[in-house]
């Protein structure tokens, strides 16, 4: 039978393949533990971290733009 | 440069690299995922569930295994090993269906052969798919299916509605061009429609997440 820990590892990549960042983000988390002193992993797994944090920002930014634009045509 | 400007290079940075990292490992993946698909039917089948089936849609799908039909002796090591786990449960639990016979079969064909046969073994089978490959989109739009189920689950976890759900799906379409909430979003959609919902808003997004999944993937 195969360790959970390398399964989570293995659907975390699969994730990364198709995109799914936040599914990604949870199956290595998932991993973590028996992975934490695996450069590559954590090259792979922070990676993505940092990726999910640019992304959530933009979503931000790009929300805080749309309420300033409906701002000014409430003003005139 | 603007920060969105910044931001979105950066993004473009990492989803770059994220992409190339793992293609590198393409094959590796899938046959570490048909290890893991495995294993799931063997932990399945220790619960009670009937997975008789699943495991002969195992052993004739061959889309995970390399293209030289070869395993790692390690692999082979580490499938003989799930193997032995299934045939157990499945001797406990055989209900004399020919499936069930059938399945025991194969496993015991596998277990009893030498490592180096076992590429041999994919070989002879490759010609079924070859000659039906409509099992091919069956078996992927099934696993579509179960991978969809999950997703709903998670984006559904908390929420009142399912217009809330949708709202939830269709957002993660847009923004991580995510394939699957799209597929999800146009399910959710067409049931609602037929509920008699008002679902032109939701359509009219979903057409913009289509899009902007389109123009990521011409991008990339």
């Amino acid at each position: 039978m195969l360790k959970q820990a390398e399964k989570a590892y293995v659907k975390a990549l699969t994730a990364v393949r198709r995109k799914d960042y936040q599914e990604a983000a949870e199956q290595f988390e998932k991993a973590s533990g028996f992975f934490r002193n695996d450069q590559e992993f954590r090259l792979l797994s922070e990676t993505n971290r940092l990726l999910l944090v640019v992304k959530g920002e933009l979503a931000r930014l790009e929300k805080d733009s749309e309420l300033q634009i409906e701002e000014v045509f409430t003003d005139g | 440069m603007s920060r969105t400007e910044s931001l979105k290079r950066l993004e473009k940075v990492l989803e770059s690299f994220l992409e190339r990292a793992t293609a590198l490992k393409d094959e590796r993946l899938s046959v570490l995922d048909g290890m893991n698909r495995l294993d799931d039917l063997t932990r399945l089948s220790s619960e009670g569930a009937k997975v008789a089936d699943d495991v002969a849609d195992w052993f004739a799908d061959k889309s995970f295994w390399p293209n030289n039909g070869r395993l790692r002796d390690a692999d082979c090591r580490r499938i003989e090993g799930i193997l032995e786990h299934l045939q157990t449960n499945l001797q406990s639990s055989d209900d004399g269906s020919p499936a069930h016979s059938k399945v025991l079969g194969v496993i015991e064909d596998w277990l009893s052969s030498s490592s180096s046969d076992k590429g041999s073994i994919t070989l002879r089978r490759q010609p079924e798919s070859a000659e039906a490959p409509e099992i091919d989109t069956i078996h992927r739009f099934k696993s579509s299916l179960e991978s969809l189920a999950g997703l709903f689950e998670n984006l559904a976890h908390g929420k009142q509605h399912l217009m809330s759900t949708l709202d939830a799906a269709l957002t993660k379409a847009n923004e991580e061009k995510n394939t699957e909430a799209l597929l999800l979003s146009a399910c959710v959609i067409y049931f609602m429609r037929l509920d008699n919902y008002k679902v032109e808003p939701y359509v009219k997004r979903l057409r913009q997440a289509e899009q902007a999944i389109k123009e990521s993937s011409a991008d990339a």
